[in-house]
């Protein structure tokens, strides 16, 4: 019987491809129960290698056994924050757009679009494909985006049909990525999405010829930003909903992992951290569309505030002892360390040669990839090509080059990735001070000893402060966010008055006149490779009960693992103007009514039908549908009445991939 | 022994202790309303209160009062007129009549004032009948002369007392020059008036000790000295305070807490000591560059009135009024006629509030006024009036009354629901009439829709939480000086989580490490809550009713 059991036995494969590192894990596709997992260092030049290497430490042998592959990425993310997308192009028509948008080509074409979906004037053939000739070579990949788009799809889907013909790039239309009105977040978001189809296609390539080579033969399944799953093939065509799809994974199986209905979620990363709300068991979503880098988009993704703060933040020190740490990230030095043999000899050649009084920064530089498309200057190149395959400080890349080292302009090419910049981190205090030892230990402590020296500490002194410091900020972190999720948008990190309680609070001075205290009313769930080292201590002075639970460290790759599939579909009704009757504005239909209970229990039935179907067509069984009803008031200005507003129906279908059925 | 006589002459009430300068004791105390019209009659009836036989051995007779400071916050000018030279000033000054001589240039510095036929009219016109004193001034050092030529031009066009700027106050600022100038101006005759009071009637008492008075920084200067640089003494009252509250506790560290009719005033007290800066020390409209307490001072005591806003909420202050119950003790009819006219059904007031009552402040028998406006104090003339009772009795809506330029001119005063009337109410306080106070409670309650009870209990809430707020606030300011709390979103959300919203993401707390001293007639009644709401250990001492009279008593000369 058990032998029985055993034969049928299936398992999910969860990859989670992070900044840093590259997670696999296996679980039981009934139990859930996790069965091994690995962690790796993810290799941007190639993401082939770290997969492989994940997926070797996994020490797991019935990879036919495997039944389902469930991916989740920050590649996204990252490339949208960091500014590291492809090239893109952007066909607009209807309307010129004023705003900031995130292409590097931008024309507009005739074509218009009445908001009615009415067609108002036609495209010109000879200038679509003068503009897709025009944007060859310029541009990697093309958005096309009309004004109205979702009311009438035909110009989108015309120009795209005719630059086909003069053009391989890939294409992408608006109205595809999202059905509502919004003509800038939907340019945005179609713009977006062209940014990162290389960086998709390339990761999705990657992984299935990585699997393909174990003999994993299962259906590929890609996270989105709001933790359901889709198959693989429609991320290749909709990268943007991609986005965020790592802290929905790791939220999801921060609340797996935790068995926790309401918390905070911490997701403490190299890059970022990232922090969740889990209420009453499901994860809150930004129903006005994420916002990844600035840019408001129309995708559905967690609510999730990330902060500059993690493993790989940079460390600097300026004058008067000012410690920072991040938002901006480096490679730690117990890390290059490991990849490169010259670290330590170039450290004692910096501790030798600096002035002290100027260092900021303890900074070496070695080598990352040239994107092709990139255009460096002449000096660029001959500092890429003088670093070789070591890593090396400013002064000694200057010296190769014989220029003056603050001469030298290196920004430029750590920011496209072509130069890696690699200094003191979070991971090297850790290092230095015992509690971790990963990498090698030596540089860290070397890389400390100079900034020390260089800012006037004792390098104790340092170690304490420099922790002093991250725990300051992510204590201001944490609640900085639950003001965010309360609604409000000020930065406390920016105001003056707000930094002096929390200092009252973090010091807890008992000679101080005033005492401030912040209790966080939520217990919080502590995932991520670092997190054991530094959130105790926050959530200790927060009050609040701290649950690291076995597997942090994979969390995102569990999250992945366990996956489903969700759709919604929402209406409104409101109440005609001079009259007793209401409006019901579903997908499907718009219907008049007398009575509200009645428009009520009639969206009811229509939209949990509409979510089923959506559902099954996504590829899952055993749907379960949910449906919820708001009723908005406004306060009127006499204090005891109400306005009533509007009524909001929105159905969820949750459902399993239909592998399992 | 060397017993001192410590005055206080403050706003509302005037203190007198015996003080045992070498014990640091109080053996006698008395306390009398203060009486503006004749501050003779408030200090003779505190004397009249003392046993005056151990008082035949006073070696010093200490005054301090806050007369001066309330004069400027109540913002009528004293009648002054003010002539500028060479410069136009934007900036308000506290002056009857402003008259600014700009076509005067720096390189007319050598010229002699003149003026043509015209400008005489017009100038004897502006200031002989409205200003005793005219004072003149003019921006920067070279105008001396012409400035001088000014003043005897003057004194032989006008009736009136003509002083030279530069006689009073040598200060680098032209503005700060001139505004220390009308304050010292104006302040002269309160110290002459008042000193002369307090001296005639210690005197009737066979008192002959020599009189001396407590500056801004806590030394005694005699009556001369005083009058000769007005500004020194106007901030007299809080330095009392602090010294006061010296010889009340024994503690080293402290936040002492004056609480009066129109503020709390917060000091800051390390190793007993307390700072004392020259900085712009804000005073009601004007901020006068002088060295005094580092002070903080907010707007909520006994006297602030208790409004609901448009949202139905409760708001107490900064705005102050006098509270029912002391205008219903004046006016016994005052209850009964709040309870007959009443917010009819369904009108909601903009800007009054139900409870207002109005009564006349001043003599204003020489001022023009609308017809309206004459038939309203004609009325008042006879007895303090409610809002309602004015609107049926002139038949017109509550808010189109035409009380606000009487009120700005200050001929009119506002009585409504107040802290004090709040304390009476409930039974704690009685030392006026209750019954008013209660009426009064009684209509905003029904407006908001509870019980009077309930309704206390939501102002001493909201009243506990202001205080506490304006305690963390002024342990900021004290520390870094530079912010306000209520300027930030991201602060006043870190606050609101502990005064108010208890059930989010995030909750805070606050505490005051350090004991907190509460001075003044209030403090006893509203401190303790919020004491209790900051963790921090209240002494409210015996004879902090008195704590300005032995500031002042307990004052040294320097």
């Amino acid at each position: 019987m058990i032998r029985k059991e055993q034969e049928r036995a299936s398992y999910i494969l969860g990859i989670d491809t992070g900044g840093t590192f590259t997670d696999c894990v296996i679980l039981d596709s009934e139990s859930k129960e996790i069965i091994c997992f690995s962690k790796a260092l993810t290799t941007k030049d190639d993401l082939k290698i770290g997969i492989q290497n994940s997926l070797y430490g996994l020490k797991f042998h019935d990879f036919e056994k495997i039944a389902l592959v469930c991916l989740s990425t920050t590649l996204a993310t990252n490339a949208i924050v960091e500014g590291k997308g492809h090239k893109t192009g952007l066909v607009l028509m209807g309307k010129e757009l004023n705003e900031p948008l995130p292409a590097d080509e931008c024309c507009f074409v005739k074509g218009k679009v009445d908001i009615k979906g009415v067609i108002v004037e036609n495209i010109d053939q000879k200038e679509i494909l003068d503009t897709a000739r025009y944007l060859e070579g310029k541009v990697e990949s093309i958005a096309i985006s009309c004004y109205a788009s979702v009311r009438n799809p035909k110009l989108e889907q015309a120009v795209k049909k005719l630059m086909a013909k003069a053009t391989d790039m890939p294409l992408f239309c608006a109205h595809e990525l999202t059905g509502s009105l919004g003509f800038l977040e939907r340019t945005i978001t179609s713009a977006l999405n062209a940014c990162l189809v290389k960086i998709i296609r390339d990761f999705i390539c990657s992984t299935e010829s990585v699997l393909a080579g174990n003999q994993i033969k299962a259906p590929i399944m890609v996270v989105k930003g709001d933790g359901s799953l889709m198959h693989a093939s429609m991320a290749m065509e909709r990268p943007i909903e991609t986005v965020l799809s790592g802290p929905a994974a790791s939220a999801i199986g921060a609340r797996h992992l935790s068995g926790l209905e309401d918390a905070l979620i911490i997701d403490m990363g190299g890059t970022t951290s990232d922090i969740a709300s889990l209420h009453q068991g499901t994860v809150d979503i930004c129903p006005e569309g994420a916002v990844v880098g600035g840019w408001l988009t129309k995708v559905k993704a967690v609510r999730v505030h990330a902060y500059g703060l993690g493993g790989d933040s940079l460390i600097q020190c300026g004058a008067s002892q000012a410690l920072t740490i991040g938002p901006e990230k480096a490679e730690p030095l117990c890390v290059t360390s490991t990849l490169c043999s010259n670290v330590m000899e170039e450290l004692e050649r910096l501790f030798r040669s600096c002035e002290p009084a100027t260092l900021t920064s303890v900074c070496l530089y070695r080598q990352g990839n040239i994107s092709s498309c990139m255009a460096f200057s002449q000096t660029e190149r001959q500092i890429f090509e003088a670093i070789g395959g070591g890593a090396l400080c400013q002064p000694t890349i200057a010296g190769l080059l014989h220029m003056a080292p603050d001469a030298l302009n290196l920004e430029r090419l750590v920011k496209t990735g072509a130069l890696i910049r690699c200094s003191i981190t979070p991971t090297d205090l850790l290092h230095a001070m015992g509690s971790y030892a990963a990498f090698d230990t030596k540089a860290s402590k070397k890389g400390i000893v100079i900034l020390a020296r260089a800012s006037g500490f004792g390098t104790k002194a340092f170690l304490r402060a420099a922790a002093d410091q991250f725990w300051k900020q992510l204590y201001r972190f944490c609640l900085q966010s639950c003001a965010a999720f309360e609604g409000h948008d000020f930065d406390l990190s920016r105001d003056k008055s707000a930094l002096y309680l929390l200092e009252k609070a973090f010091s807890q001075d008992p000679e101080d006149f005033l005492l401030a205290d912040f209790t966080l009313n939520r217990p919080i769930v502590g995932v991520g490779a670092p997190i054991h080292a530094w959130m105790p201590k926050v959530a200790k002075k927060l009050h609040a009960p701290l649950l690291i639970p076995k597997y942090a460290e994979v969390t995102n790759a569990i999250g992945a693992a366990l996956g489903k599939i969700t759709q919604s579909a929402a209406a409104t009704i409101r109440p005609v103007k001079n009259s007793e009757e209401f409006i019901l504005y579903s997908p499907q239909e718009t219907l008049t009514f007398c009575d509200l209970d009645h428009a009520v229990e009639h969206a009811k039935k229509v939209l949990a039908q509409e979510v089923k179907v959506l559902a099954r067509d996504a590829g899952g069984s055993n749907i379960d549908v949910t449906v919820g009803v708001t009723s908005i008031y406004t306060q009127a200005f006499n204090a005891k009445k109400k306005n009533y507003i509007e009524t909001k129906i929105e159905a969820f279908a949750v459902a399993l991939p239909s592998v399992f059925a | 022994m060397s017993l001192i006589l410590g005055i206080d002459t403050g706003g509302t009430f005037t203190d007198i202790v015996v003080w045992d300068s070498a014990q640091n004791r109080v053996l006698q105390k008395a306390k009398a309303f203060t009486t503006p019209h004749d501050l003779a009659i408030g200090i003779k009836n505190c004397m009249d209160a003392l046993d005056l036989t151990a008082c035949r051995s006073l070696s010093a007779v200490h005054l301090s009062t806050t007369l001066m400071v309330n004069a400027i916050l109540e913002d009528r000018p004293p009648k002054i007129g003010i002539l500028l030279i060479g410069t136009h000033l934007s900036k308000k000054l506290p002056v009857a009549v402003k008259y600014e001589l700009t076509r005067y240039r720096y390189h007319d510095s050598h010229k002699r004032f003149s003026a043509n036929p015209a400008t005489s009219r017009h100038l004897i016109q502006l200031f002989d009948e409205a200003c005793p004193q005219v004072l003149v001034s003019a921006c920067g050092t070279n105008y001396q002369d012409l400035k001088k030529s000014a003043t005897i031009y003057l004194k032989s066009l006008l009736r009136s007392e003509i002083v030279c700027c530069s006689h009073i106050a040598a200060n680098s600022d032209f503005y700060q020059r001139t505004l220390n100038a009308v304050t010292a101006i104006g302040a002269i005759p309160l110290i002459t008036k008042w000193t002369a009071s307090i001296t005639s009637v210690i005197r009737k008492h066979g008192i002959y000790a020599p009189i001396r008075i407590l500056t801004n920084t806590g030394s005694l200067v005699s009556p001369d000295q005083a009058i000769a640089d007005p500004l020194s003494t106007i901030m007299s009252g809080p330095a009392a305070s602090f010294i006061g509250s010296r010889c009340l506790t024994k503690e080293k560290d402290y936040l002492l807490l004056d609480m009066g009719g129109t503020s709390l005033d917060i000091t800051r007290v390390i190793e007993r000591n307390t700072r004392f800066r020259t900085i712009d020390t804000p005073v009601g409209n004007y901020a006068f560059h002088i060295k005094a307490l580092d002070l903080q001072c907010f707007g909520t005591g006994g006297d602030s009135q208790i409004k609901l806003n448009s949202m139905g909420d409760i708001v107490v202050g900064p705005a102050k009024a006098v509270p029912l119950c002391v205008l219903g003790s004046q006016y016994p009819h005052l209850a009964s006629e709040l309870d007959k006219y009443r917010l009819p059904e369904g009108y909601d007031l903009c800007t009054a509030t139900e409870t207002d009552c109005f009564f006349l402040h001043q003599d204003v028998s020489h001022v023009t006024l609308a017809n309206d406006e004459r038939e309203i104090l004609q009325l008042l003339s006879e007895g303090a009036h409610s809002l309602f009772f004015l609107a049926n009795y002139f038949g017109v809506d509550a808010d189109f009354l035409h009380l606000d330029r009487l009120l700005k001119k200050g001929y009119v005063g506002r009585a409504c629901l107040t802290p004090t009337d709040i304390l009476h109410a409930e039974g704690s306080f009685n030392r006026w009439d209750s019954q008013t106070s209660t009426v009064g409670l009684s209509l905003l309650a029904s407006r908001k829709g509870c019980a009077p009870a309930e309704f206390i209990k939501e102002v001493k809430t909201f009243i506990t939480n202001q205080l506490s707020f304006f305690c963390m606030q002024s342990i900021a300011s004290f520390e870094e000086e530079s912010f306000r709390f209520s300027d930030s979103q991201a602060t006043m959300y870190l606050i609101e989580k502990y005064l108010h919203d208890r059930h989010g993401f995030v909750t805070s707390d606050f505490s005051i490490q350090k004991p907190i001293i509460g001075l003044g007639a209030p403090a006893k009644a509203w401190l303790p809550a919020v004491a209790k709401k900051l963790h921090a250990q209240l002494s409210l001492p015996e004879d902090g009713d008195v704590a300005c009279a032995i500031g002042a008593a307990a004052g040294r000369e320097e």
